[in-house]
């Protein structure tokens, strides 16, 4: 391998290496918080599950904080490598991964999940994930008869639809008269804190493959932010390409959506900030959107129970925080590269 | 001898709104293929038919003696590049990597390059001039140069043929000549087929081997310069008063078009 | 995960019982570590004598005043999984009407028992007194408070019962927007049982009216919770006001309570059924006045 083929493999590589290092730490940071207090030496001989190992701590850090942590880097990875690819599919640097309707099908799903009185799983989050679907394929119907996949007509009609989908759910929740409204809002807002390791399991199995299509179509993606008809004479198959690509985040997003609610932000700072850290190849993006997202998600979650007195954030709010003066700053920081 | 594009009754548009009918005509390998006609005639359009990014009936298309539906995506990236006339790109690539990007038709899943990709895309870049951009970014470049920086990704497709649409457009005098003289090399060099729309007749007179000249869709002509550059045929075409002659430089045509205080009223 | 392992000795899960909801599960005889999932359910656990097994109460357990020494386990509609686990029960004491099912389904898998009780009306409520007396080894006490409460609504049931009036009553839960109660709720069967004509009744269960609906029925006594707390009484009081042409304004009829009395399915409920009465049937209850809480 020559210098360049040689040192953007090893990039790869050490990229990859520093952020799952990241991704380890903020992780062992996440289940050393809890709305519990346990001293710092109690905590790690639970995680290594020493003998010596209280084992009411060890159960709720392997029953409690491990599956939320391990939720918070699945859903971070997702929500990011999902407004990479979106932002990259529609040259838009203001896409993220709900703009297709998914967030506005979700929700609605959900809500009427909830009204039905379903199991928060595996009952709503079906509702959510049919929600979604729908919305997508309303898109997608919407969007032909014109090429599909041209950007404009398929923005609009998911803006169009998440709008419609928020009329819905307001009329929704005006409706609802009872306790079930503490649930709806908690799913809006996005709540990574009643799952337990079988539902991590479950939304592992079906969005790591996903991780694993994106990141082999990282070098299509390049070629694509050439322009479609630069990305076409240069061998790629326009058609199925943007149709994987569509479908796989589609499906990747919807999974995670359908799990925690809607958890705002995420898909649009991190892809940017990886962005103006270290250039726009998406063979360095994609592992880095993967790790460093999942890494900011878990962060983000051991600050919601970590800052306030009592109870915790949603984690929707802190990503939003955090997200929302960090993208503005990365918008006016002119190009260091 | 194969041809190295063939078409036979190209029909291009909508029923009602048809942008291309009839057309007919071959390419020679190793030839400097020009396509003019007025504004309208369909030029770009033939062009991306050509390069297969327009969807595009006819009774014969053949690439290098191939149907031009049993190239694969990639097959046919290898075989035919093409140089657009837009080429402005809003993200921070350096000149180095965008020129190797032109080696993915070659390259594995990831498109690493390896010791070759290199080696190939370096020579591009000194075939064009560019080698010392080469970690410039793009949206960097003056117009001529990125140009020529789209001219070296295409070359590193080692394509037969390349198709390049109005590549002097926006350029001035000294990069018109220096792009033109760049695909004759590349002809004379490396025996590629040059296809080019150009609206400058020119230019056009001065390098091309074959001209084929379009007018509202159909094919009016196609030959040597001296063979369609008659102000009869032209000035039909253009729909204008026009005076050809014969260039001082050499055995090729110069049409000068005619201002109105300059027209003698016969 | 076996944190059965963790509980305090004697550790024995002889009984199996099946909680009103319908799920079965091992509970031990004696349980020495509690979690009341709900504030109700706190109060009944320090009615029954048998605080000293509580290890751990909700947010807003406020009621008596020593709950409020207890660690904090979350809300009842957001419980803390964490807070709860680390405090090792051996029993936890949920209620059906507010405490998400999952939170119960996952404290099961992680091995600690989660008895749910239902209460939903003034007999259901007895009941739950008795169930959670069986759980914590307190049939004694719970046989005493129930009969208590029964012998108390009994006492109102027949006071009622020797007048044919039935004063249309107007419950406000809510101030803006202005909330009453329906047919299917506790509050209409207290104020049924009081003796009064629940003007909120129909199959919505929380009720919104306009203004105008409220002129439209006339209430002859409007009974305000304090759930509203603090200077929204005083507001609401300004509201009602404007329309002097109400019987229940013109005769001054407007009065305010403690929402716990009526709110939380405890043995405090036959104290709000009896605040109630008075303040439906004051005539008969002629030898005392009715008392309004400030």
């Amino acid at each position: 391998m020559t210098k360049t083929g040689a040192s953007l493999m090893s990039r790869i590589c050490l990229l990859s290496l520093l952020l799952s290092a990241l991704l380890v730490c903020a992780g062992i940071l996440g289940m050393a918080r809890g709305s519990s207090e346990w001293e710092i030496g109690a905590i790690l001989k639970s995680l290594v599950r020493m003998d010596a190992a209280d084992p009411v701590l060890t159960g709720i850090i392997w029953q409690i904080r491990l599956p939320r942590v391990l939720l918070a880097a699945l859903v971070g990875a997702s929500l990011s490598a999902g407004g990479l690819v979106f932002q990259a599919l529609l040259r838009n640097p203001l896409a993220e991964p709900y703009i297709l309707g998914i967030s506005g099908g979700a929700a609605v799903g959900a809500i009427i999940g909830i009204l039905l009185g379903l199991a928060p799983f595996p009952g709503v989050s079906i509702a959510a994930f049919a929600g979604s679907g729908a919305a997508l394929l309303l898109i997608l119907f919407m969007a032909t008869g014109k090429t599909i996949l041209k950007n404009e007509s398929l923005l609009l009609s998911g803006v169009m639809l998440n709008a419609f989908c928020s009329a819905i759910i307001m009329f929704l929740i005006a409706i609802t008269q009872d306790a079930k409204i503490h649930n709806i809002m908690f799913w809006l807002m996005g709540d990574l804190s009643m799952v337990g390791l079988k539902q991590v399991v479950i939304l592992a199995a079906l969005v790591i493959p996903c991780f694993v299509v994106v990141f082999r179509y990282a070098n299509i993606l390049n070629l694509i932010l050439l322009g479609r008809e630069m990305a076409q004479t240069m061998g790629v198959n326009m058609r199925v390409a943007g149709a994987v690509l569509l479908g796989v985040t589609s499906f990747m997003v919807s999974a995670t959506v359908s799990q925690c609610g809607l958890l705002g932000f995420v898909g649009l700072v991190v892809p940017h900030f990886f962005r103006r850290l270290i250039g726009a190849d998406h063979r360095l993006l994609v592992p880095a959107c993967l790790l460093g997202g999942g890494a900011y998600m878990v962060l983000c979650d051991m600050l919601a129970r970590a800052l306030p007195a009592q109870g915790e954030m949603p984690v929707g709010v802190i990503t939003a925080i955090i997200g929302a003066p960090l993208f503005i700053y990365l918008l006016k920081r002119p190009d260091k590269k | 001898m194969t041809h190295a594009i063939a078409i036979d009754h190209l029909f291009c548009g909508y029923t009602d709104q048809p942008v291309l009918y009839e057309v007919s005509f071959s390419i020679d390998p190793g030839s400097f293929f020009i396509i003019i006609g007025p504004n309208g005639s369909g030029k770009t359009t033939l062009l991306k038919a050509m390069a297969r990014l327009m969807p595009a009936e006819a009774n014969r298309f053949d690439i290098l003696g191939k149907p031009a539906g049993d190239y694969t995506f990639r097959s046919l990236a290898r075989t035919m590049a093409f140089v657009p006339q837009e080429t402005r790109i809003d993200f921070p690539l350096t000149v180095e990597e965008f020129v190797l990007a032109g080696r993915s038709p070659y390259q594995g899943i990831l498109g690493i390059p390896d010791a070759g990709d290199t080696e190939i895309a370096r020579q591009a870049m000194v075939f064009t001039g560019i080698d010392h951009l080469s970690s410039r970014k793009l949206d960097q470049l003056s117009g001529g140069e990125r140009q020529r920086a789209f001219i070296a990704k295409a070359v590193c497709q080692e394509p037969r043929i390349i198709l390049l649409d109005e590549p002097t457009a926006s350029l001035d005098l000294a990069h018109q000549t220096r792009i033109m003289d760049l695909m004759e090399r590349l002809k004379n060099e490396k025996g590629v087929t040059v296809v080019m729309v150009s609206h400058d007749i020119n230019l056009a007179a001065m390098y091309g081997d074959i001209l084929l000249l379009l007018k509202d869709g159909r094919v009016m002509g196609k030959g040597a310069p001296s063979e369609i550059l008659t102000y009869q045929v032209l000035e039909e075409a253009y729909g204008c008063m026009l005076l050809v002659d014969e260039n001082p430089l050499g055995k090729f045509p110069r049409v000068t078009p005619v201002p109105d205080r300059l027209k003698i009223i016969h | 995960m076996a944190l059965a392992t963790i509980l305090c000795l004697p550790e024995s899960y002889a009984k199996t019982v099946t909680d009103p909801t319908g799920r079965t599960l091992d509970v031990p005889d004696t349980p020495c570590r509690v979690v009341a999932l709900a504030p109700s359910i706190t109060e009944i656990v320090f009615a029954l004598e048998r605080q000293d097994v509580l290890k751990g109460v909700t947010q807003y357990s406020d009621y008596p005043a020593d709950a409020l020494k207890l660690p904090r386990v979350g809300s009842y509609v957001h419980l803390d999984l964490e807070r709860i686990v680390a405090l090792s029960p051996d029993l936890c004491i949920a209620i059906k009407d507010g405490n998400p099912k999952q939170v119960a389904d996952r404290l099961t898998e992680l091995g600690i028992p989660v008895y749910a009780v239902n209460p939903f009306d003034l007999n259901t409520v007895i009941q739950t007194v008795e169930e959670m007396g069986a759980l914590l080894n307190a049939t004694k006490k719970a046989g005493q408070l129930a009969d208590n409460m029964r012998a108390r609504i009994r006492r109102i049931d027949r006071l009622v019962a020797s007048t044919p009036q039935r004063p249309a009553v107007f419950f406000q839960i809510g101030i803006s927007p202005i909330v009453s109660a329906g047919t299917d709720t506790f509050i209409n069967e207290l104020i049924t049982r009081a003796g009064g004509k629940n003007l909120a009744a129909g199959k919505t269960a929380y009720p919104r009216f306009s203004e105008e609906e409220l002129v439209g029925l006339a209430p002859d006594v409007v009974i305000i919770t304090s759930m509203t707390r603090g200077g929204e009484f005083d507001k609401a009081m300004a509201q009602w006001r404007r329309w002097d042409t109400l019987p229940a304004i013109k005769n001054n009829r407007i009065h305010l309570i403690d929402s716990d009395l009526v709110d939380r399915p405890t043995p405090r409920i036959v104290e709000g059924l009896e605040t109630l009465a008075r303040l439906i049937h004051p005539e008969l209850f002629a030898e005392e006045t009715p008392k309004d809480i400030p």
